[in-house]
């Protein structure tokens, strides 16, 4: 009896794995997390890294700012691609407030894109502090903020050099302190930058998303191949072979097992591109790491594997839960739509925590949090939150699993039941009340 | 010997008797069939000696070859419904149903390109389901159902959508199989295949058995005495005989009823001695249809026979 469940798990993960769709997923899911996480700034980076010559009027009514930021702007690299100013500046020193002649005129400039801007500097501007910025486009904010900060400097210059003080002296003993962050876990400390939550976040992020993900995909695809083989009636010949507890579990394991595979090619490939860093990096002409990657690297290295371990029980905690009742579903419904219908609030369930995740990401150990991440719906999502930004107590994270396992057993229990009457019954879909009935039967 | 023995079994859904209190044996190496309106409990029946739902009571009890182990893996069984995993390989497809039933998948292998041939569809091997034809699926469906070699094949609707050459190839398989000692348990509602394949039926409608036993002695107890006549000559001295009750000319022929079925060779006398020149003279046997059709309707309930 136990080789032909092994038939079945066999069957599940074969087809499934040596499909195309497969092998796609494995080689674009990482480059399109990749995508995700690195776009908006490589977005932001190739728009100013072009050569094209960018303009900017400036009307200077105080007459002595302009040519400091003519000076700023030679030092500032963001001005700059290939060693090339690619920023220039025009001064105007005609009166510019309220004269909507020149106004109307840079507009039309703006427009036919033969100036990027124009940025109006007024008399008063040491005392009022206020510089106005005028663009087609105001959300690129690093060109905003680059401009911002080289006035600004030359502004406060000029303020403290009024007033007596040396500017460089001012500077130097206004410098901000550092401030080491240090995660508290049982009896090990460990240091944390600012680099380190970034990392930390950016992981939880990419590996919660990967626990939505296929628990929402894999299991609706559990939910299919029960529909498929009640629709093709291959059901009845298989469950006089093999009970159907037995077909169920094979099932969700042959799936189960190809999201695996799945991951630990994924860990195994980073885990070789870590190790491999220095020499991946030299086939690219870069001479090793610069300096501050080293500590993030190895932040990676210490996060990472138990974070991976945590993400490998969530996933497949959460996974055998979701899809216990995706197969339930498919057991009692007659078509795909129809399905789709019945699993609507089920994957609510698994959305509510997604979304849920980016609030409670700032409060991991408020109540709110922590009474949520105990649900057994949402533990795999927010419990795993938790575990990975705060590290709650391990007393805690063990009674979640066991609580996990508990929740588990009862669904399988229950939802086996439906599954077993329902793969048999055709026609109407059952109502609640019958429902009811079968888990007595 | 009894390869099934079927005892009183019933079973309700809700307020349904779907079978109610059956019994019947299949003899080793026969081909049996398990006949009834749709909706008389045959499907219903399959599915409790296949041991897919139980019985709420009564009791199945199969003497097989092979004492130990499952019996299931002695089964072949084809669903009223037919499909397949469309997405998997014709190969694969068999090789994993082959499996399930417990044969050694090497020995699987081995015998897959030999039922192939017989089914013409060699060159099919390597193709989804979903690329066959409904016909091809159907050839498939069969070799994936009898290749573990079973003792006991049940066929449930086998020839429903086949055309007349694939459904002559499945029946000749079909009696093959039997010749090599399988025993049959073919379901159906269509009475002339039935007819012209079972040794013993059990006819089924609304859940109780209407008839159970040797297809020839049925027949028989159902014989009407009626003979059919081609003639020339006057049809009067054929009406007027002795052993005619009742006599319907259709112009060519005559059908006429006996006063006792046993009187047909008196009354062949009896017309060879007169002027009447006989060219046909038939004893007729009531088809199976007829019995099905007497007998559902003399139950007092027929809702759909075909």
């Amino acid at each position: 009896m136990r080789h032909k469940v092994i038939t079945v798990i066999k069957r599940e993960y074969i087809t499934r794995v040596k499909t195309k769709g497969f092998v796609a997923s494995v080689l674009l899911m990482p480059v399109m997390m990749s995508i995700v996480m690195v776009l908006p700034s490589l977005m932001v980076s190739l728009q100013h890294k072009s050569d094209e010559m960018k303009t900017f009027v400036v009307f200077d009514e105080t007459g002595e700012i302009f040519s400091k930021m003519q000076d700023a702007l030679d030092e500032n690299s963001f001005f700059h691609h290939e060693g090339k100013r690619v920023y220039q500046l025009i001064e105007k020193s005609s009166d510019f407030s309220g004269n909507v002649d020149t106004k109307q005129q840079l507009n039309q400039q703006l427009e036919t894109k033969e100036i990027h801007g124009y940025i109006e500097i007024p008399q008063d501007v040491f005392d009022s502090l206020q510089v106005n910025y005028y663009a087609k486009n105001i959300t690129n904010f690093e060109e905003q903020r680059a401009f911002r900060r080289i006035i600004s400097q030359i502004v406060t210059n000029k303020r403290l050099e009024d007033k007596g003080y040396a500017a460089d002296e001012v500077r130097d003993l206004m410098q901000r302190i550092r401030f080491a962050e240090y995660a508290v876990s049982g009896k090990t400390d460990t240091v944390e930058g600012e680099e380190t939550a970034m990392v930390r976040l950016g992981l939880t992020y990419i590996l919660t998303f990967s626990l939505y993900l296929f628990t929402l995909i894999y299991g609706a695809s559990v939910m299919r191949s029960v529909l498929e083989e009640k629709t093709t009636r291959i059901v009845e010949v298989i469950i006089s072979s093999v009970k159907p507890h037995q077909l169920l579990f094979g099932k969700i394991i042959g799936v189960c097992l190809v999201c695996l595979t799945m991951f630990l090619i994924w860990g195994g490939c980073a885990v070789l591109l870590f190790m491999n860093l220095n020499s991946i990096l030299g086939l690219f002409g870069v001479e090793g790491l610069p300096p501050e990657f080293i500590g993030i690297t190895g932040i990676i290295k210490s996060t990472a594997v138990p974070a991976f371990v945590y993400f490998l029980i969530y996933f497949v905690s959460g996974f055998f839960l979701f899809s216990t009742i995706y197969a339930a579903a498919g057991a009692i419904c007659n078509s795909e739509e129809e399905a789709q219908q019945v699993v609507t609030p089920l994957v609510m369930m698994l959305i509510l925590p997604f979304m849920l995740m980016f609030g409670l990401f700032r409060a991991p150990d408020a109540t709110l949090t922590v009474v949520l991440s105990h649900i057994p719906f949402f533990s795999p999502l927010l419990m795993f939150m938790r575990i990975n930004v705060l590290a709650p107590p391990f007393w805690e994270i063990l009674l979640n699993i066991a609580v996990m396992i508990a929740t588990i057993v009862g669904a399988i229990f229950v939802m086996g039941k439906i599954y077993k009457i329902g793969i048999l019954m055709y026609g109407k879909r059952p109502t609640p009340s019958e429902l009811w009935r079968w888990l007595h039967y | 010997m009894d390869i099934v023995q079927v005892e009183n079994i019933s079973k309700h859904f809700g307020e349904i008797k779907a079978v109610d209190n059956v019994s019947f044996n299949i003899e080793k190496g026969s081909v049996y069939g398990l006949l009834g309106p749709n909706g008389a409990g045959k499907t219903t029946t399959i599915r409790m000696i296949m041991d897919i739902i139980a019985p709420d009571s009564g009791k199945i009890t199969f003497t097989g070859d092979q004492q130990s182990g499952d019996f299931a893996d002695q089964i072949g069984y084809l669903p009223e419904e037919r499909g397949l995993y469309r997405k998997m390989k014709v190969k694969d497809v068999i090789l994993f149903m082959a499996e399930l039933r417990g044969m050694d998948r090497g020995d699987a292998f081995n015998e897959i390109d030999g039922w192939l041939k017989k089914m013409d569809l060699t060159e099919w091997e390597n193709r989804k389901i979903e690329e066959l034809s409904k016909g091809m699926a159907q050839k498939i469906q069969f070799i994936a159902t009898v290749i573990h070699k079973p003792e006991l094949i049940i066929l449930d609707e086998p020839f429903s959508g086949l055309d007349p050459i694939n459904m002559t190839l499945l029946k000749d398989l079909m009696l093959e199989l039997n010749t090599d000692g399988a025993t049959i348990i073919f379901s159906t509602h269509i009475m002339e295949q039935a007819e012209r394949l079972c040794e013993k039926i059990c006819l089924i409608n609304a859940g109780k058995i209407v008839l159970e036993g040797d297809l020839r002695e049925i027949k028989q107890s159902f014989g009407r005495g009626s003979v059919e006549i081609e003639y020339s000559g006057d049809v009067d001295l054929i009406k007027n005989s002795r052993f005619v009750e009742g006599c319907n000319d259709f112009g060519q022929y005559v059908e006429v009823k006996l006063n006792a079925p046993e009187h047909y060779s008196a009354l062949l006398q009896e017309l060879v001695e007169t002027s009447v020149d006989i060219t046909r003279f038939e004893l007729m046997e009531p088809t199976l249809h007829e019995i099905f059709v007497q007998s559902v309707r003399g139950e007092g309930g027929l809702s759909n026979a075909t």
